[in-house]
C-alpha cells in the first residue's frame, strides 16, 4: 500500500518543491517506487523532475477532472528514476471547473485508489495558498511533511498549516495527520535558527524529523538544470541530506 | 444603474496594435483581459484569468471576445461563479479548435461547449473566416443561443481584415447594449 504525503507549508518560499523532487529522488535512490504529483499550477516541481510543463499532453489536470487516469496522465523520469504527475498553468482552470461537480475534494484521492499497488510512495507537491487544490491534496494523504525554515516568520505559517490539518482532518480526512517537520535551509552559524530549531524541538518533539537539509547551492542552482539537486550533484551536502531524510522516512514508515 | 465594464478577451496570439480590439481599448479604455501566454492557450489557465478578472468585477459586464475567447467565453459561462455579472457577450469571427487545421494547437480546448449562453449574446463571423466555416459559425450561434450576424468577406476580422478601428462593429456593440439596457 502506497504511503502517501502531501509537502505543504502555508508560507511560501520556504523550499517545499525543493524539498519535495529531492526527496521523491532521494527515495527513488533507495529503491522506493515514487510517484511525484504537482498539484501547483507553476508547475516548478514538474520542471525540476526533468518534464517539460509545456509539452504535457496529459496532467494533473485530466485527472481531477476525470478524462484521464493516473497510469495515462503519469510521466517516468529517467533521470530522477521517478514517475511525475505533472502539471502547468492548465490546472488553475480546476479551481474553477470542480466548484460545482460533486465529489470535488476527492478527485486527486479517487485517482490514487486506483494505483495504490504501483508506488511505495507518492509525494504531492501542494501550493501554498488553501485552494481546492490544496484540499484535493490533503484529502489524499495519510500524513503532510512540513518543511519549513528556522525563521521567526515560518512559526506563523506554521500555525495556519496545523489548524488546517486540524479542519480538514475533523471534518474530511481522519487518517490526515502531522508526519513531521524538516528543517530546511539551515544555516547552524546563525543563532536565531538553532533558538528557532530548539523551540521546534520542545514544542513538537519527534514530530521534527532528525535530519537537517543545510543551505547549499548546489539545491538552488539544480532546478536551472531541470533536476532536483540529488541528481544534479550527488555529492553536495545538501543532496546527501535528502538521502539521509529518505532513509530516516523509510525507517519511520512501520511507527507511523 | 451601474456604468457597464466592457471586457476584451482577444484571441489566440493576442490582438496586436492595430487590432480593432486594442483600438476600442485605447479609444474607449475598455479593459483588456492579458493572458500568461497568448501563443500557447492552454483552457484551464485562460479560464481561470477570466474568472480571476470577474471576480474584481461589479455588473454589468459585456464581453467582447474574438476568435479563440469566443470559446472561452462558451466553455467559461457554465462553470463561472461570476456569469450573473454578465450583461451580453459579443463574439466574433470564432475559432473553430476542433477544425483538423487548428487540432495540434488547441489540443486542451476540445470538445467546444454547446451549452446555451447563460446572458444574451451576439456571433458575428464573415464566410471567409479561415478559422470556422460558414456552418459552423450557424452551429455555434444555434447552440449558444446567439443572435447570428454574418458579414461580407472580412476574413478572420483581425488587423489583415483592414477595418482600422472597426467603427460597424462598435456601432452593433451599442445596439446590443442598448438593446440590453431596454430589455429587449
Amino acid at each position: 500500500m502506497a504511503k502517501i504525503f502531501c509537502v505543504a507549508n502555508q508560507k511560501g518560499g520556504v523550499g517545499k518543491t525543493t524539498s519535495a523532487v529531492n526527496l521523491a529522488a532521494g527515495l527513488a535512490k533507495v529503491g522506493q517506487r515514487v510517484l511525484l504529483v504537482d498539484l501547483d499550477p507553476q508547475g516548478n516541481a514538474t520542471m525540476g523532475s526533468g518534464v517539460d510543463k509545456r509539452q504535457l499532453e496529459l496532467s494533473v489536470y485530466d485527472v481531477l477532472l476525470e478524462s484521464a487516469s493516473i497510469l495515462e496522465a503519469a510521466i517516468f523520469s529517467e533521470k530522477c528514476g521517478y514517475h511525475v504527475l505533472g502539471a502547468n498553468r492548465e490546472l488553475a482552470g480546476a479551481e474553477v471547473e470542480l466548484v460545482d461537480l460533486e465529489r470535488r475534494d476527492q478527485r486527486l484521492k479517487a485517482a490514487l485508489e486506483v494505483v495504490d499497488k504501483d508506488f511505495d510512495f507518492v509525494l504531492i507537491d501542494c501550493p501554498p495558498s488553501l485552494s481546492m487544490l490544496t484540499l484535493n491534496g490533503l484529502c489524499a494523504a495519510h500524513g503532510v511533511i512540513v518543511p519549513m525554515q528556522c525563521e521567526y516568520f515560518a512559526l506563523e505559517g506554521l500555525t495556519d498549516l496545523v489548524n488546517t490539518i486540524k479542519q480538514v482532518h475533523a471534518n474530511l480526512n481522519p487518517d490526515l495527520k502531522i508526519i513531521g517537520l524538516l528543517r530546511v535551509m539551515f544555516d547552524p552559524r546563525i543563532t536565531l535558527q538553532q533558538q528557532v530549531s530548539e523551540q521546534l524541538k520542545s514544542h513538537f518533539g519527534d514530530k521534527v524529523f532528525n535530519t537537517v537539509i543545510p543551505r547549499n547551492v548546489r539545491l538552488a542552482e539544480a532546478p536551472s538544470y531541470g533536476l532536483p539537486g540529488v541528481v544534479f550533484d550527488p555529492s553536495a551536502k545538501g543532496s546527501q541530506a535528502f538521502v539521509e531524510f529518505a532513509k530516516e522516512l523509510v525507517q519511520r514508515i512501520p511507527t507511523l | 444603474m451601474a456604468t457597464p465594464k466592457v471586457l476584451i478577451l482577444p484571441g489566440w496570439r493576442g490582438s496586436g496594435h492595430s487590432h480593432w480590439q486594442m483600438c476600442w481599448v485605447r479609444r474607449y479604455a475598455y479593459q483588456l483581459v492579458e493572458q500568461h501566454d497568448w501563443m500557447h492557450p492552454l483552457r484551464g489557465d485562460w479560464l481561470a484569468r477570466l474568472e480571476d478578472v470577474m471576480s474584481d468585477l461589479n455588473e454589468p459586464v459585456y464581453l467582447v471576445a474574438h476568435g479563440l475567447s469566443c470559446i472561452q467565453v462558451a466553455a467559461w459561462a457554465p462553470i463561472s461563479a461570476h456569469r450573473h455579472k454578465v450583461a451580453a457577450a459579443f463574439l466574433v469571427a470564432p475559432s473553430d479548435v476542433e477544425a483538423s487545421h487548428l487540432e495540434d494547437v488547441f489540443s486542451s480546448w476540445r470538445p467546444i461547449e454547446l451549452k446555451a449562453l447563460p446572458f444574451k449574446s451576439m456571433l458575428i463571423d464573415s464566410p471567409n473566416n479561415p478559422d470556422c466555416s460558414a456552418a459552423r459559425a450557424t452551429h455555434f450561434a444555434k447552440c449558444w443561443g446567439s443572435q447570428y450576424l454574418r458579414l461580407g468577406e472580412s476574413g478572420h476580422l483581425n488587423a489583415e481584415s483592414n477595418g482600422g478601428d472597426w467603427p460597424e462593429g462598435h456601432a452593433l456593440l451599442n445596439d446590443l447594449m442598448k438593446e440590453k439596457e431596454h430589455g429587449h
